[in-house]
């Protein structure tokens, strides 16, 4: 993680550097704006993860690791099927067309993604829960 | 061997069920490959519209409009729904074995992508279906004539389409970043991932850049065409040349978001079949974080004609990208140097994309500099480039990738012989449907034109074009009869028919659903080969000492 979080600050310090020169050659505000936005985005996700990394100690991170020392550890939980995420996607593809066909279908849409999203969040319940 | 626990199926596990209700990454990988491909059939098919209709001069087939859509379509369809998902299936299906994880961190999200990705493009095509028929304003659909100058729903379908593509791929991104954060095996630290890994983490990270201001783009086109704001429209005091730059602020990352999974797939390709480990393991992924940063800072090269923006900055920043790229190519080369090189499909491919990607970049620095700019821009120069960086390049890279994976998902071995026939009628077809394209361009031939005057050499080059163009599409029926035969039947491929370095290898073909029921130790970034030689020392061993 260490690595990861190495990485997102080097890349946001080139973008504050690249940002600088942009703007003190070309006073052009769209990009400057826009390499200091992605420079603000990738510093956020570097403190993320630094915080992560204080929380978490993971055995994929050790150099010298041996296969048994990591036997039996839970990497999380998986879903083999679930029925919401392609209701999910159709009622966006439907919502986000009622924009030119009609705000009824918008109202569809919504009220499918809403469904989904219950059906995501129970389904999780229930595994955790299990 | 890590532990994982599946969430209860909710009822039938097979047919076509199953697939809709798979959040497994293996079956979702196996839909973005397909998927893509019946959309490289569209693609195609509207590619081989465009070259039969300027075959010849003064003789269209289509006309303006028809010519407008289908250049249209053909490039959207291509950038956004082939080249780029594509790499994003194979590292559905590629990444989680490679760093040894059971499946992807959010295998249900992952479903949402696929599904969200594929009724994008099923939006975007319904266009053809409207009254006036699909967007017309190419693939970068400069405003105003995205917004106030295209008549009709096939506009607002397109930009639809794009939002739920975009949608799509930055959760891919998300998945992909934390997968390999947060699942990789024990002892797979960062510098032992495999190149493609790490080119997919940086793919991923672009992705996040680069698709938010697509998507503000696109809700923005709604807005001005259906909600009556003028944000593009110079008239009512909005401006087109912001357009522009919040699009490039997309498009040139999303050029590299099309390169960078290839130039991945091909580091693992070279090493394998030159049986040598890749030749300068951080300088690939130095040079490839590299060559993503430097691919934010160069938008504005798509508006040097526009005179509105700073040359001299992007100009640098453009030729810079050649210096990393150079880097990658030094190293390839040096895995290939001195190496018991075995020439099967996947490694022909391989050494195709070399050729023809480094034409492409060549003609690259050339448009770079804003002199050559000005004379070639939206010519036909433009469009040989293009093609040669993402169809000689990435679409080459693509095919090599199936070659070499295929037996690993379907267990099964393709045809060689079939395979070799359809590169050579691939590149031989490539470069004469493309060369003659930098030819016309110089000599002034525009792009986007649905027929042109009998100019001397433009019909002969625009002959040779179209001629190249049928061979490309004759490889790849070729290859999709290789498919066939191959699945109809079968030789099988074994866990391992190459002498693979990487984890994937070290499963069955193909992997049981959560992937492995045993991991090797992981010492190097050449695990298997690490198992299947406990005792070698040295090229491994440096390979992995080296990092840091």
């Amino acid at each position: 993680m260490k690595t990861t979080e190495g990485v997102l600050l080097a890349s946001a310090s080139f973008s504050i550097v690249t940002g600088g020169i942009y703007w003190f050659t070309s006073y052009e505000p769209a990009g400057t704006f826009m390499l200091l936005t992605m420079a603000a985005g990738l510093a956020f996700a570097a403190c993320y993860m630094a915080l992560l990394r204080r929380r978490t100690a993971l055995s994929s991170d050790r150099r010298d690791v041996h296969m048994p020392e990591a036997q039996g550890e839970a990497v999380g939980v998986f879903a083999s099927h679930s029925p919401w995420p392609v209701v999910l996607a159709l009622s966006c593809a439907v919502g986000l067309t009622g924009i030119v066909y009609g705000w009824w279908l918008m109202a569809a849409g919504a009220l499918g993604a809403a469904g989904a999203c219950v059906g995501l969040m129970r389904e999780d319940r229930e595994a955790r829960s299990s | 061997m890590t532990a994982t626990t599946a969430l209860p199926a909710p009822r039938s596990h097979v047919g076509l069920l199953g697939w809709l209700t798979t959040t497994n990454h293996k079956h979702i990988g196996i839909l973005y490959m397909v998927t893509t491909l019946v959309f490289f059939g569209f693609a195609g098919a509207f590619a081989a519209v465009i070259r039969a209709d300027l075959m010849t001069p003064n003789h269209p087939l289509v006309d303006r409009q028809m010519y407008a859509e289908l250049f249209t379509l053909h490039g959207t369809a291509m950038i956004f729904l082939v080249i780029a998902p594509f790499a994003l299936g194979i590292a559905n299906y590629m990444l989680p074995l490679q760093i040894g994880a059971p499946d992807m961190a959010y295998p249900r999200l992952n479903a949402l992508s696929y599904w969200l990705f594929l009724l994008g493009g099923l939006v975007i095509l319904s266009g053809l279906l409207t009254r006036d028929g699909a967007a017309a304003a190419g693939w970068f659909a400069y405003a105003p004539l995205s917004t106030t100058g295209s008549q009709g729903n096939g506009m607002d379908l397109w930009a639809m389409g794009l939002l739920l593509a975009s949608a799509s791929s930055i959760m891919t991104a998300i998945n992909l970043i934390a997968t390999t954060v947060l699942y990789r095996a024990p002892g797979m630290i960062m510098w032992r991932l495999p190149i493609f890994c790490w080119d997919m983490i940086v793919t991923s990270l672009l992705i996040l850049m680069a698709f938010p201001p697509l998507a503000t783009t696109l809700a923005l086109i709604l807005i001005d065409r259906n909600l009556g704001g003028h944000i593009f429209d110079p008239s009512h005091g909005g401006s087109a040349v912001v357009y522009q730059h919040l699009f490039w602020f997309f498009g040139h990352p999303e050029v590299y978001i099309m390169v960078l999974p290839y130039f991945g797939i091909i580091t693992e390709i070279l090493p394998v079949f030159s049986r040598k480990p890749v030749f300068g393991y951080v300088g690939m992924v130095l040079s490839t974080l590299a060559i993503a940063g430097l691919s934010m800072a160069v938008w504005a090269h798509h508006m040097f004609a526009t005179g509105a923006v700073l040359n001299p900055f992007f100009s640098a920043m453009s030729l810079l990208i050649a210096v990393p790229t150079g880097i990658k190519y030094i190293n390839w080369i040096g895995t290939m140097w001195k190496g018991a090189i075995v020439l099967p499909t996947a490694m022909l491919f391989a050494i195709g994309f070399l050729l023809n990607f480094l034409l492409g970049g060549a003609s690259g620095v050339m448009v770079a500099s804003p002199p050559i700019d000005y004379w070639a821009e939206d010519t036909y120069f433009i469009v040989a480039h293009m093609h040669y960086v993402l169809g000689g390049g990435s679409m080459f890279a693509a095919i090599a990738a199936v070659f070499y994976w295929f037996p690993k998902i379907t267990g099964v071995m393709l045809r060689e012989t079939w395979g070799r026939l359809q590169f050579w009628l691939m590149f031989i077809g490539f470069n004469a449907t493309f060369w003659p394209m930098h030819l016309l361009g110089l000599a002034g031939m525009q792009r986007r034109i649905y027929t042109y005057p009998p100019l001397p050499g433009w019909g002969l080059l625009n002959l040779i074009a179209t001629l190249g163009a049928d061979l490309l599409g004759v490889g790849v029926l070729l290859f999709l009869w290789n498919v066939w035969v191959s699945l109809r039947h079968p030789v099988p491929a074994g866990p391992d028919p190459w002498g693979g370095f990487t984890l994937e290898w070290a499963t069955t073909s193909p992997p049981p659903e959560f992937n492995f029921t045993a991991l090797p130790q992981i010492r190097s970034n050449r695990p298997v080969f690490d198992l299947r030689h406990p005792l070698a020392d040295g090229p491994a061993r440096q390979s992995a000492a080296e990092a840091p």
